[in-house]
């Protein structure tokens, strides 16, 4: 146990990593990510005092990031969504290549990102912190200020928009499809 | 092994062997489970690029260096202060000139610009004083000597001290805290709730205010409420129980805090009616929150320890 509050540098050094992974979680760019990661850290600097628990800091630190993701994404053009661009024509066309183990897994992270960018931003921030972050129900409901019943129910239904958004891959991802015959017409 | 069971154990941090054959034997017949496995896998490789490791870094140590030449600015320009910088501007005015206060009385004030270039002789055209010879000054002294017997408020621009400084921060000091927490309105907070009458240092929690309303973009920044209390912990949960959120840990009463706040419109009047009890100023409209398309309001409520409480 420390015998003195740990300084701003130490914990900030010290959750950077989860931090950045966070961003790059909701917002889906790395250059996106840097920039929320240092609005996140003045943030934090901004609002740091006192001496919290180990847990604290961590929810502390995640809900600055969460809502600085949210921010960004809020002033983020609506037309640069995938879906939009879709309805406008765009093609992102097949880009699979299934040669060897190590391209498919690298190709199912790709698409993984991809379906998460597409959930909406609840969806989004709910899934990037528990299924790839990690962080557990009760860090949850701080971070966000949910109870958790509300965190897991919202939880399943993001977990099925994802799945429904990558059952349009079904051969990589295995999902059964909600409507098999749209993805007959789709091919 | 169920769902469930793998979920509890895809938290768990080094899973043995055995158990992780379970867990990807269950994955490999599971499409949900599956999935959860890669995405807590997505990030394995992922690094922090050096780049956005040093950018937050040089941002911080500049939002500091900021930050500590405001206080230090801050302490110069305090009541305290400024007596202090005005006697000392005088003196070192009397220092510069030698001139006994003795041969003050009676000359006549004249502003620097006011004198005519026919007064003035051309430095070296004159016989140094013995003052001059002794000091080294120019031979333009005298007419710097008579600058210097007007009040210092005739002093050249720049130089003068300020006058007014003490006036401000007496006005500054004898505010009330509502009236304070209006100053720093303008700088960041969009409501102040706060015990009155309250001794406040500015702290980095402040300047968390100042940066808080840099965008006046609804919906992109949140609407921020600064609360002095003594009791920051009761302050909070009674807006939190105005909204129906769960209370917060009490070890908050030792350091204060930041929240963000969800308020809907179904309990946004619960909500303000609790604000105006507290003693919110300015009270803010329903209209005035910045709502988004699902009808929830993002606040953010910083609450700082001190103060007195009404």
């Amino acid at each position: 146990m420390s015998l003195h509050p740990p300084s701003f540098e130490e914990l900030a050094q010290k959750f950077e990593r989860e931090l950045y992974l966070t961003c790059y979680g909701v917002l889906g760019h790395r250059e996106d990510a840097a920039d929320a990661l240092q609005e996140t850290m003045l943030r934090a600097w901004r609002g740091f005092k006192g001496f919290r628990g180990e847990a604290q800091w961590r929810t502390w630190f995640h809900r600055i990031a969460v809502n600085t993701c949210i921010d960004m994404l809020r002033k983020r053009r609506p037309a640069a969504s995938l879906d939009a661009m879709q309805e406008e024509g765009f093609d992102p066309g097949d880009t699979r290549v299934s040669v060897s183990g190590e391209l498919e897994e690298a190709e199912r992270k790709r698409l993984l990102r991809e379906a998460i960018g597409r959930l909406d931003e609840k969806d989004r921030v709910l899934i990037v912190l528990r299924d790839v972050r990690g962080l557990s129900y009760e860090e949850l409901a701080k971070v966000l200020r949910l109870p958790e019943g509300t965190i897991k129910s919202r939880l399943s239904r993001a977990r099925e928009h994802l799945k429904k958004i990558l059952s349009a891959d079904a051969e990589l991802f295995g999902f059964r499809d909600v409507n098999k015959s749209e993805r007959r017409a789709k091919r | 092994m169920t769902c469930t069971e793998f979920e509890r154990l895809l938290d768990q941090r080094e899973p043995d062997g055995q158990t992780k054959q379970e867990m990807q034997r269950h994955a490999d017949t599971c499409g949900h489970c599956r999935l959860l496995l890669e995405l807590r896998a997505l990030d394995q490789d992922e690094k922090v690029p050096e780049t956005a490791s040093t950018q937050w870094k040089a941002a911080v140590r500049t939002e500091k260096a900021k930050t500590e030449a405001k206080r230090r600015s801050g302490f110069w320009n305090s009541r305290a202060m400024a007596p202090v910088l005005a006697a000392a501007a005088i003196l070192v005015a009397v220092i510069a000139l030698r001139q006994p206060i003795a041969d003050l009385g009676g000359r006549q004030t004249v502003p620097l610009s006011t004198v005519s270039n026919e007064e003035v002789r051309p430095a070296g055209t004159e016989a140094p004083t013995p003052e001059a010879a002794r000091t080294g000054m120019p031979a333009a002294a005298p007419k710097l000597m008579a600058v210097a017997t007007a009040s210092p408020l005739d002093f050249g621009p720049g130089s003068a001290p300020r006058e007014e400084a003490p006036e401000e921060a007496a006005e500054a000091d004898e505010m009330p805290m509502f009236a304070l927490g209006a100053m720093r309105n303008e700088s960041g907070a969009d409501a102040l709730i706060s015990g009155a009458d309250a001794e406040y240092e500015e702290t980095a929690f402040m300047s968390a205010c100042d940066s808080a309303a840099v965008e006046d973009e609804i919906g992109t920044q949140p609407f921020t409420l600064v609360w002095v209390s003594e009791t920051p912990a009761e302050a909070a949960n009674t807006l939190l129980q105005a909204i129906g959120q769960p209370e917060i840990d009490v070890d908050m009463e030792e350091s204060g805090a930041c929240l963000s706040l969800a308020v809907s419109r179904e309990n946004v009047s619960a909500f303000l009616k609790a604000l105006e009890t507290a003693g919110c100023d300015p009270l803010p409209a329903e209209t005035d929150l910045p709502w988004d398309e699902e009808g929830v309001c993002r606040l953010e409520l910083m609450i700082e320890k001190g103060g007195t409480d009404r």
